[in-house]
């Protein structure tokens, strides 16, 4: 079910400003691909550019393309909102819908696409999308309560369910745990790999431990001084790279030296 | 010791000219609020004692052929609360979508010069709204409505149209404020999950300020209770229930008939106009609670 | 449409000062010729009087007038309405009043707590005629008898091609158009004058009197404005409007003539005792030249009212006499 993306030449800019340059790679369906950098590196700007929200900022733009299963989604022909919809996002805070309920959360990004939804069809989807986020039982018997009434893991497990309602093929997902605590960090990566088997995953994430757990494949960015663009220094196995990297600087930043 | 940030609040707080001077704010406007009332009261006593027979000598209630005090107050509150109705629900949609295109739709410096243009609109004072809607949207709706209202069209329509034009400005401020501080992370949250920017504004942006929404209608509302010199100039004065708001000289509302008789009443006038006064003024509460009331409701659905 | 544009263009200055601020009168045109031995150097002060808005062009001219003999003298008046002016002299704030209504006997009573023993002295110094005027194409007089006139301000008659008043038109061509009252909605000492001359003309059509506030029940067939700029400018906005103003008002709305025109008396009000003898001179001096034939003439040629007859003089003049001063007669 997951798909395959293959990033060939990609450089981002902010205006004139090239913040990411030259990236090419493939990520694996099926799988959990993990972005590891120090700040600023760029390793969440380019996170976006797979589901086409970093232009949501003034000016962003791209050259070269990005390939879901060889459609180029910066082609003319495609629209960045259908893109969105087979590219999921989870943020790095929890942001359930607030003034709606776990179930009107779930269907939210669904509504958008059918307006006409039977009781029974709507009822199947909140509760495959949530037991798919490990989080039906907690909340079964009150599904209509408010979403932010939950704790901060909780909504974040909601808003995975929210995002695999849709059946995307990518999953993205930018920190997801950096605003959680250590239970239900756990919580959320048992489930990153629970999902893994069925989407293609890409975790950003700061917490080495966390890459070294939860993803199959690592990618490495660097930025080599202030101002100057970030760049993919490496990219393989995720026990390569920690244990035996092919780059220096990934040495360094792996073994603590900075970062 | 609480402290907060760098300050030290405990020891600030206690000192006593600082904690002297917040009490006597706080104190000042309930004072304010409370000698209005007394006021009111006290002026409206003469009239409320008064008998029915008291009550003719004045001119225009005699003519107003009411047979009580209620029975005379009661067709201004009908007209009030209706031309102020009608007026919200002409300004706030208008509102809304003035509101949302300076604020997502517009590039920046037309969000800008619209910005500047509606808070130069809302500090124009109503008489020269009234002069407006009777100089030039009157005939101008004249062309159409020539011989089926009366000419020219001063009927509660009209007025309503131009207490609408007034209250615009200061719903549209507060809401574009509002909508501005839309948290970015719900905005993320609706576009990615594939939302277009109406979507998004849908999901995100509408429900986060339905509560600031109301409060901003209930502020119009309130200025459109108590507009005088537009009524004044624009409404044919008269008295009924009627929902006709074509209908001429069929509605007056409380403050301009207050304008309208003050200058010429006696002194057992003055005060029946108070009455009316302490009338809207109990309106105007009864207006702020419901609102509360509904917005409270709405969030505790949830 | 140029033409009602040009008369609202006219009228808004009226309009922006309800109070009845008016355009100034320039009365320099008409000669007073007080000799050296009629001036009098050493009546001085400042006296404040205030009340309608009808006899403000003519109090303006008589300020002039006055000055001339008395020129030591400022006289400030304030047009707040009759209301007004009928509260201030029973309060004592204004010297003297003018009003378009004679004081209530309620008023008559208050007043003579301030005003010395007999209260308020009302004299009629200012004679008006109230035009019936209305807006219709470009027609610029029609002839109405006073039943017609009544018919029509009581809803009876609601179309200008009614037979009726084709009947006392036969040159005029006359639309098939809607009648639209337009009516005083304040408290006005014109409204009294003009339902009282209904009520006289005839009483089964016109039901309720005489009245200051227009009767609710055929209020919802007419159109309400306030004051008499209000209704000049209603009138000239709409089409097919009737109307009622004093003449020096009309502008170029179009006028019914009448075989006995409708007369407003507009009254001048003081005290019948002053304590203070500078404030009393004045007031007997003041009331004395507004009566006089040349103040009577001056209020004609600037405001085109009636001259008072002699036997409403001689009234006056009996009334001023009785005014009494400071430790006199008490």
């Amino acid at each position: 079910m997951g798909q395959r993306i293959d990033v060939e030449h990609l450089d981002v800019f902010y205006g004139k400003f090239m913040a990411v340059e030259n990236v090419s790679m493939t990520i694996n369906p099926n799988q959990v691909t993990a972005f590891i950098g120090p700040s600023g590196c760029g390793k969440s700007t380019f996170l976006r550019t797979i589901n086409r929200m970093h232009e949501m900022t003034d000016k962003a733009t791209v050259k070269g393309s990005i390939l879901l299963e060889g459609r180029n989604l910066y082609s003319s022909e495609i629209d960045p909102v259908q893109v969105r919809r087979e590219v999921g996002m989870v943020f790095q805070r929890p942001n359930p819908f607030p003034t709606m309920s776990i179930r009107q959360n779930v269907l939210a990004g669904i509504k958008l696409n059918n307006k006409s939804l039977t009781k029974a069809q709507a009822d199947e989807i909140v509760e495959t999308s949530l037991k798919g986020a490990n989080l039906f039982n907690e909340v079964k018997d009150r599904l209509d309560s408010a979403a932010i009434g939950m704790s901060g893991g909780q909504q974040q497990r909601l808003c995975i369910a929210r995002a695999i309602a849709m059946k995307p093929s990518v999953l993205l997902m930018d920190e997801p745990c950096s605003a959680l605590d250590p239970i239900s960090t756990l919580a959320v990566e048992d489930l990153i790999y629970e999902l893994s088997s069925n989407y293609t995953i890409v975790i950003v994430t700061h917490n080495m431990q966390q890459a070294s757990r939860v993803s199959q494949r690592t990618a490495f960015f660097n930025i080599s001084d202030v101002g100057k663009p970030g760049r993919l220094i490496e990219m393989d196995q995720t026990t390569k790279i920690f244990s035996n990297p092919s780059n220096q600087q990934t040495e360094n930043y792996i073994s603590g030296k900075f970062g | 010791m609480s402290k907060i940030g760098i300050f030290n609040w405990h020891r600030l707080f206690k000192t006593d000219k600082f904690y002297l001077l917040v009490c006597a704010s706080s104190l000042f406007v309930l004072i304010i609020l409370f000698a209005i009332t007394v006021f009111l009261l006290f002026s409206a006593m003469p009239a409320l004692e008064s008998s029915q027979t008291g009550l003719l000598g004045i001119s225009w209630y005699k003519s107003s052929e009411a047979n009580n005090i209620l029975d005379f107050c009661l067709p201004l509150v009908f007209s009030t609360i209706l031309s102020s109705l009608l007026a919200l629900v002409i300004a706030l949609p208008v509102s809304i979508g003035v509101a949302l295109f300076i604020t997502f739709y517009a590039p920046p410096k037309l969000a800008a010069i619209a910005s500047w243009v509606i808070d130069i609109l809302a500090s124009i004072p109503s008489i020269v709204y009234g002069l407006w809607g009777i100089f030039v949207l009157c005939p101008f709706l004249n062309v159409f409505t020539g011989n089926l209202i009366s000419s020219p069209p001063r009927v509660l329509f009209t007025l309503s149209i131009v207490l609408a034009v007034m209250i615009i400005p200061i719903i549209t401020s507060i809401i574009r404020d509002i909508y501005t501080g839309t948290p970015h992370l719900d905005i993320e949250a609706a576009y990615g999950l594939g939302a277009t920017k109406w979507e998004m504004i849908r999901l995100s942006v509408l429900p986060y300020g339905a509560q600031g929404a109301m409060s901003a209608a209930m502020l119009g509302l309130g200025r459109a209770l108590g507009e005088t010199m537009a009524v004044l100039i624009i409404l044919s004065p008269g008295r009924s229930y009627s929902f006709n708001i074509f209908g001429v000289s069929s509605h007056q509302t409380i403050a301009g008939n207050i304008a309208a008789q003050f200058p010429e009443a006696n002194s057992l006038g003055v005060s029946l106009l108070t009455v009316t006064g302490l009338v809207l003024f109990i309106i105007t509460f009864l207006v702020n609670w419901a609102a509360k009331k509904i917005a409270k409701s709405g969030v505790a659905n949830v | 449409m140029k033409n009602s544009v040009f008369t609202s263009l006219c009228f808004l200055c009226l309009v922006l000062v309800l109070s009845g601020c008016s355009v100034d009168n320039d009365v320099s045109q008409f000669k007073l010729n007080p000799n050296q031995s009629n001036i009098d150097l050493g009546l001085r002060g400042q006296m404040a009087g205030s009340g309608a808005t009808s006899q403000k062009n003519s109090i303006d001219a008589w300020k002039l007038g006055y000055n001339a003999y008395y020129p030591n003298i400022s006289v400030a008046y304030d047009p707040k309405g009759s209301g007004g002016g009928r509260k201030d002299i029973i309060s004592g704030a204004s010297i003297f009043a003018a009003s378009d209504k004679l004081l209530s006997d309620e008023e008559i009573k208050l007043s003579k707590s301030v005003c010395g023993s007999n209260g308020v002295i009302q004299i009629p110094t200012y004679i008006s005629k109230i035009e019936i005027i209305f807006n219709l194409d470009n027609i610029k007089s029609l002839s109405l008898d006073n039943k017609t006139i009544t018919a029509i301000f009581s809803g009876k008659i609601t179309n200008w091609s009614d037979s009726l008043i084709k009947l006392q038109n036969p040159q005029i061509n006359l639309p098939n158009k809607l009648i639209t009252v337009v009516r005083r909605s304040d408290d006005s000492g014109t409204n009294d004058t003009l339902t009282s001359f209904f009520s006289k003309t005839d009483e089964s059509l016109w039901q309720w009197g005489e009245t200051s506030s227009w009767p609710s029940s055929i209020a919802s067939l007419s159109q309400g404005a306030q004051g008499t700029a209000g209704v000049v400018i209603v009138s000239s906005l709409g089409d097919g409007t009737i109307s009622y103003a004093d003449s020096a008002q009309v502008g170029t709305l179009g006028v019914v003539a009448m075989d006995n025109p409708i007369m407003q008396i507009s009254y001048m009000l003081a005290c019948s005792h002053y304590n203070d003898i500078i404030a009393g001179q004045f007031v007997k001096s003041w009331l004395g030249y507004i009566i006089s034939k040349s103040g009577q003439e001056l209020s004609h040629n600037v405001s085109n009212s009636m001259v008072l007859n002699d036997s409403q003089t001689n009234q006056a003049k009996k009334d001023i006499d009785s005014i009494t001063i400071g430790k006199e007669n008490v």
